[in-house]
Order: C-alpha cells, then structure tokens, then sequence
C-alpha cells in the first residue's frame, strides 16, 4: 500500500517537475521589455511613466501591460521599442484586434508597410470596431509600395460614408487620368460635404483633365473660400488620440480646469511645475490665461514675456500679452504689443481692441485702425464663402478709407461670385487706380468685361 | 521502522507534491525575465564615415533654444571679395548676416527685423544700382496656415543699410521666391511659391517697375516650396519650375513661350501621399550641357514624432531633352531635406551633399550630412560627414575661409523632439589635400 502510494507520488511529483518547470523556464525566459534612454530623451514625468509601464509588462507579462507600453512608446517616437511590445501583446493575446491595430500603426510609422498591412488585415479579421480606418491605412501603405492598383482595390472596400477613404479612391482615379469616372464619386461627396475645399479643388482637377476650362476655374475659385478640409494623416490621427494618457501629457491634460473645478485655484502652481519638468508652449499659454482668469495679470504678464523669450514671437501671444498689459494698466506696452500681433497676422478684433487703446492714448490713426478691423472681418468672411458678410464689412471698411487697394479688390471679388457684376466693376477699378499692377484684378476685370 | 520509514517518505512526497506548485506559484511572478526579443528595428540611415575630412564649426553663438534656420546660403553680400553667410532665423524673425573674422570667428549682424518667419532669402541686384538687394519669402506663420499672412518683402540696398518694401502681401504663405528676366525686357521678373497649406498657388511677378510687380498666376496648388528658374529646353530664356509637395506631390515646369506666356507641363506625380518632397534644385549633374533638377524627399512634419521612410532621399530627374526627364534614385538618406552641389574632392565632377532633417535622432550615430562622391558617370557613393547637429533643413556649398575648397553650410530647424544635438548654423570646412 505503502510502497504504492509511493510510486504514486512519485509520478505526480514527476509530472509537476516537467509542468512546473516548463512554466518556470518559459516565465524565465520571457523577454523583457526594451529600454530606450529615456532619461537622455524625455522629460523625468514620462520617463517615471515608462519605468512603471515597463515594469508592469516585465512582471506581469501581461499582453494590456504591454500594449500599454507600446502605445507609450510609440507616441513618444520610440517606434522601434513599440514594435517590440505590441507584437508581445498580439503574441500573447492573438485574438484582440486592438493588439494588431495598433502594431499595424506602428509599422506603418517604421515604413515597415508590408508588415503594417499584414497586421491591419489581422485587426480586420479579428472584427476591429475600424476596419475602414484599418483599410485607408492598408491602401496608403500599398501607394507607399507603388502599388496603385492594389491601393484603389483596397479602397473600394471601404464604406461609402468614410470620408477620406472616398476622398482618396477619387484622389487616384482622376490622378491616373480616368476624371470622368471620379466625378460622380466626388459630386457625391460634394453634395454631401459642401464646404470642403479639397473635394471642390479634385473636381477642378477632374474638369481641367476633361477640357473643361471654365468649370475647373469656377471649382478653383469656390475651394478657394471653402473652410472645411479632410483629414488624411489617419495614422497620425490615431497616434495623436493616445497623446493625453501618457506621461507629462497625462499630467496637463489632469490639470486641465475644466476637469477640476473644485482644484481650480492650485492648476495654476500644478501647470507651473509642469513648465519646470519641461517648457510646453501650449501650456504657459494656458497658465497666463488661468493667471488672468484669477485675476493676476502681473503672473501672466511674466509667464507671456518668457514665452516670447523662448518660443519667438507670435500673433496669438502678443494680444495675450496685450491684454495682460491692459490688465496691469500699461495702455502703452499693450498698445506696442497689439501693433506687433498686426505684423504677423491682421486680426479684426485685434484691430479693434488696438483702435480702443489709440483713442484711449488719444493717438492718431483710430479710424485706420476700425477700418481695417472691418476689411479683416470681411477678408475672414470671404474665405469662408459668407459673402454677403464679406461685402458688408468691406464697404464699411471704405467708408473709412476709401485708399486701401485689398479691401476694394476682395469687394469686387465678393461681388463678383455673387453675380453682382455690375457693382464689381467700379471695385476693381478703383483698386487698379490704387495699384495699378494687381494682376488679379486686372485679370478678374478682363473676364468681366469679355463678351459671353 | 521500515514501516515508519515508509510512511515517512510517503508523508515528504505528499508534502512536495502539495507544496511544489504552491511555491511555484508564490515564486513564479518574481523571477527575473532572462529572455530578450528578436533584433530590435532600425530605419535610420547610417554611412561610412567620410574619407574626406571636414572640421566642423558652429557659426554664431551657440543656441540656448532650439533653433529655427530655415535657410541659409553663402554669398558675397558686401561684395568684398569674402565669402558671407546669410541666413534666415524664423524664431528670431530677422535674416542673419555672418562676416568671417580675421581669426576665423564669425561676426553676426541681423538685418532684416520684423520678418514674420523668413523661409528663403534670394539675393540679387533688383534694381540695376551694382549693389546686391534680398529678397525674402515670408510665410508669416512657421505652422499650418492657410490665411493670408506671406508677403513677398524686398530688402533693397541702400549703400549703407536696407530699406524694406513689400512687394506682394495679402497672400498666404510665401515659401520661396526666385529672380530673373522672364520676359525678355531686360529687367528682373520673379516667380513665387505660394505655399499656403491647404490652398496655395506659384506665381510669376511681372516687373513694371520701381518696385512694381504685377502678379500673374501660373498654378492653383497648395505647397509650392521650390520655383527656380532654368533655362531647360536650351532655347535661351528661362523656364521655371516648381515643386509642389502638398495635397499633390507633384513637379511642374513652365515653358517659357515668350512675352510673359508660359506652357506648363507635369514632368512627375507621386502617387505616394507620404513621400513628403522637401527640396528641389537645378544643376547639370552629369555635365551634358542641360538642366537636370535634383529632388529631395523626406518631409514628416505631419507627425507629432518622426522616423525616416525607406524611400526618403534624393532623386536625380536626368533632362533627356524634349521636356522628357528620367527618375533616378540615388541615395536613402532618411529625412532628406536639402541637397547642394559641388566638386567636394576635385577630381571634376559633380558631387552632392545631402542634409536630413528627420533621420532616426533617438540613436546617437545616424547621419544629418552626407555627401555622395560621384565616379564620375553619376554613380554615387555614400559617406557620413557628421551626425550632429541633427535636424538640419537647409544646406549650401561655397568656399567660406579661401583656400579653393568648397565647404558646407547647414542650418537646423529643430521644431520636433528630440531636442539635443542642437544647432543653428553650421560650417563644416573641407580639408580636402589634408587626407
């Protein structure tokens, strides 16, 4: 009995030997995370990040752990690494579609296009909640290959309400000369999605290829006040998504007020400690306009001027520095700023506020100042093919200067699109009168006066 | 006692069989991973170090904040005979001028301010008064922008400083403007790039003029970055051509017909939406008599973080004649930005030299300038002349410092992490003779 108990056990222990040791060899030689120099590359709030996540991975060896990792990896540009992690987490976990979408981006970013395709059509298969986005992807992956032919196949597989993968299945028929069959696939989505431009500018490209002249100028015209656009970069896109989970990223997006209402007196020393680990433009914007908010104007006047001092100067920070002048009481400074955010961009309510601060100085130049407030509210009305705006604004505009060239040559161009050609005319010869070489005018002048 | 023995060794069996999987368990997750995966990818470009040696010096002071050149050139701007260095700061808002020093130092003085972000500057006698004027390419915002912030502005000699006039405004984004006599009328016509982002046109200015220049449209297409003028069809006037690397990655040229007329033709279209074209010059590369136009491609600036493509680099586009130009392929220097021509080792023929702006900058030894030495029937050997300061977008070839060699100028744009390895303008001086 004894001695068969033995044996018994014997066995049993025998086969929890070989188990056992398979389990502890495979755990031993499981690999371990890859390691870039982070602390050389990265700021000490994503480098602490990345030790966790790495460590996570290391001993769990579990596949979210590393997806997590490579995600991380992959949005800080360590591509190579991310490779690595995600194809561990699809290793161990094949049937996750996420595990290959995401390996598949990042192949795509290594230009490893073959293997980035591969791994998307895993994510398709495997039901990824995006396979139109997996298939836009796949197919800029075969024009990167110069395979055309199997890009449009691919993009024909594509749902007829994915935007850019239409976009560029119309993109590729009229770039290898078949404009006639794009168009009724571009006048579909541009019935659908009228203020697009790139849709309006494919159309003039398709009418130029057919001969159509006149059309293709029209098209060519309209995008030109179109304001809508269609994303294209989707792997970029995707990327960008993951941004706000990871390391300093995580940590200003947590700061964010809106999120912390009750906190909203300490975001202000939070984001200024994130400025110390590493100096993001975007958030010392942030901070002054919280510093305002909270009614420290000198705090934001500091954090404005070092923002210059490090990241040059730009329209957008000189009229928030001009308002924190104004805030302090420094009309002057704020005056000098706002005059310097007009060097670099005209912005009517710039314009405006600097008109304020001219009458308020009692300085000279007030009604150039509104007036040009007005062309620039009419210039942004005209681009976004709001046009009685446009003409409103201007003509307004004139009436306070009447010698500003731009201004009469975009009332007659708003004009003219509004079929007032009559009233066009006079517009265009005043700017011609103004400046006598504006070709654009001349040129919009001779097609008016061109018998139909 | 063999009974009690017996018993025992039973009793230890069972307390093994029992306690070994529990010990594994308890232990298991606190084993070391002894494994390691696969070789780790690489796409950066990496090439044998050059057999021609180069000293490399930084121009200027050197950069607390990452630099923003966006284009540098070597000229003689004061026409002293020297050799200068003028480039384009696009954080600071000024072009640079860099006299060279007895003791080999550099003197920097700005010239023009209050340039919202220069691109290109073109250097040219305007006006016909024997003094060399600038012309600079203002895209008014370095990031995406498709409202009208470029200006065409001309820093015109004045013999003891510049006056500033603007030429064309109330355009979008200017990227490059280039000067020369498109009409036949004896004076100085310009074509223009304008960028813009997702509109944009090239444009050709008429001179009628004092500083008066009536624009003429020649193409409606977003990101026009290069518009050079060469005669390319050798029929004594100048051609002009344009590189458009936006929605359309794509290059055009404009036969010049006469009398302001011009002929456009599409020489070739990347299907390829990520091939991200970043450059393009004239040159008779092979020394037949006629215009070739070399293209680099590499851009990546649609990506929070980059990482050099396979098919990144330069392209040779041979003129075969009859507006017929043949592709060739000749070199992968990931991130490739600008490329310059010169005899670099002087035995007569042309060869390149090749900035990158976005190479693998996480590693340590992937190249930012490279040159390719011809054999002399355009093919082309590779070699790694430096890889810092990364970043690099724009680069020139001229003799700096007088000893007959040509030496290299680059400027680094560094708008993308990783920041480290910074520059802004850089020489390196050929020592070629000294090998």
């Amino acid at each position: 009995m004894t001695k068969r108990a033995t044996t018994l056990l014997k066995i049993v222990l025998a086969i929890e030997f070989i188990g056992l040791g398979a389990v502890i060899s495979s755990r031993l030689l499981r690999p371990q995370p890859p390691w870039p120099r982070v602390a050389e590359l990265v700021d000490t709030a994503t480098a602490d990040d990345f030790v966790q996540l790495r460590e996570q991975a290391a001993s769990t060896d579990q596949p979210g752990a590393w997806l997590a990792l490579g995600q991380a990896y992959s949005v800080h540009g360590f591509f190579p690494e991310a490779d690595l992690c995600l194809g561990r987490a699809a290793a161990l976990d094949p049937g996750t579609p996420d595990h290959w979408f995401w390996w598949g981006v990042t192949l795509n970013r290594l230009g490893l296009t073959r293997g980035s395709s591969e791994k998307l059509q895993m994510a398709i298969d495997r039901e990824h909640p995006e396979t139109d986005e997996c298939r836009y992807i796949i197919a800029r992956n075969q024009l990167r290959e110069d395979r055309s032919d199997e890009a449009e196949a691919t993009l024909r597989k594509i749902g007829r309400n994915h935007l850019p993968g239409r976009y560029l299945l119309a993109y590729l028929m009229v770039h290898t000369n078949r404009a006639a069959q794009a168009l009724p696939i571009i006048e579909q989505l541009a019935d659908k999605y009228r203020d697009v431009h790139r849709l309006v500018q494919l159309r003039a490209r398709a009418w130029e290829q057919l001969g159509k002249s006149k059309e293709a100028r029209a098209d060519r015209e309209l995008a030109d006040r179109l304001p809508e656009t269609i994303g294209t970069d989707l792997a970029a896109e995707w990327l960008g998504t993951l941004v706000p989970r990871f390391g300093l990223d995580r940590q200003i997006a947590n700061a964010n007020p809106l999120g912390t209402p009750r906190g909203f007196e300490r975001v202000p020393q939070r984001l200024r400690e994130i400025l110390e680990i590493s100096y993001r433009p975007r958030v010392a914007r942030i901070l002054a306009s919280l510093d305002m908010a909270l009614g420290r104007p000198q705090a934001a006047v500091a954090v404005l001027e070092e923002l210059i001092g490090r990241n040059g100067e730009k329209s957008e920070t000189l009229e928030e520095l001009a308002r924190a002048y104004q805030a302090v009481d420094r009309p002057d400074l704020a005056l000098r700023s706002r005059q310097r955010s007009l060097l670099y961009r005209v912005d009517a309510d710039v314009c405006r506020r600097a008109a304020e601060l001219l009458q308020k100085l009692d300085k000279p130049g007030e009604a150039a100042m509104r007036s040009l407030a007005d062309y620039a509210n009419g210039l942004a009305a005209y681009r976004n093919n709001r046009l009685d705006i446009a003409v409103s604004s201007l003509q307004k505009a004139i009436e306070a200067n009447a010698d500003h060239a731009p201004t009469w040559f975009y009332l007659g161009e708003s004009l003219r699109h509004l079929d007032r050609a009559k009233e066009a005319r006079p517009a265009y010869r005043r700017c011609l009168e103004l400046r006598p070489h504006h070709g654009a005018a001349t040129d919009a002048l001779r097609r008016l006066d061109k018998p139909r | 006692m063999s009974s009690i023995a017996s018993h025992r060794r039973v009793l230890l069996l069972g307390i093994l069989v029992v306690a070994l999987p529990i010990v594994t368990w308890l232990a298991t997750p606190r084993l070391p991973a002894l494994g390691s995966f696969r070789d780790q990818f690489s796409g950066g470009s990496i090439f044998p170090a050059s057999q021609l040696p180069f000293d490399r010096q930084s121009i200027g002071t050197s950069p607390e904040l990452p630099p923003w050149i966006s284009h540098v050139q070597i000229v003689d701007l004061d026409q002293d005979g020297e050799a200068d260095i003028l480039a384009c700061d696009a954080l600071s808002h000024r072009l640079l001028w860099y006299r060279r020093n007895v003791d080999g130092t550099w003197k920097e003085t700005p010239l023009g301010t209050e340039l919202a972000t220069p691109a290109h500057a073109t250097v040219v006698d305007l006006d016909a008064d024997n003094d060399l004027d600038i012309l600079v390419a203002v895209l008014g915002n370095a990031f995406p922008d498709d409202s009208h912030v470029g200006r065409v502005v001309l820093l015109e000699n004045n013999g003891t400083g510049y006056d500033r006039h603007v030429l064309l405004e109330g355009t979008r984004r200017i990227a490059d403007i280039q000067a020369g006599d498109l009409d036949g009328d004896g004076d100085l016509d310009l074509t223009v790039a304008e960028f813009g982002y997702a509109r944009g046109r090239v444009l050709w200015l008429e001179n009628q003029g004092p500083r008066q220049f009536r624009e003429h449209e020649l193409l409606y297409a977003p990101g026009t970055i290069n518009v050079p003028m060469a005669d390319f069809d050798g029929d004594g006037d100048l051609d002009i051509a344009a590189n458009v690397t936006q929605d359309d990655e794509e290059l055009w040229l404009f036969e010049n017909l006469g009398k302001g007329q011009f002929h456009r033709r599409l020489i070739h279209k990347w299907l390829n939406f990520d091939v991200g074209g970043s450059g393009m010059i004239p040159s008779d590369l092979d020394g037949d008599g006629d215009f070739d136009l070399l293209v680099t491609v590499g851009d990546n600036l649609e990506y929070a973080y980059t990482f050099p493509q396979p098919y990144h680099g330069c392209f040779w586009f041979e003129n075969i004649g009859e507006w017929n130009f043949k592709r060739h392929r000749l070199s992968n220097l990931g991130g490739t930005h600008a490329v310059a021509v010169a005899d670099l080792d002087g035995d007569g023929d042309n060869d390149l030299v090749l900035a990158s702006m976005f190479n693998e900058w996480y590693r340590d030894d992937t190249a930012s300038l490279a040159w390719l030495e011809n054999d002399g029937k355009q093919g082309f050997r590779k070699w790694q002349i430096d890889s810092k300061p990364t970043h690099l977008v724009t680069v020139a070839v001229g003799d700096i410092n007088g000893d007959g060699h040509p030496d290299i100028v680059a400027g680094g744009w560094h708008v993308i992490p990783p920041y480290r390895r910074l520059g802004a303008v850089t020489a390196w001086t050929n020592k070629n003779g000294q090998r």
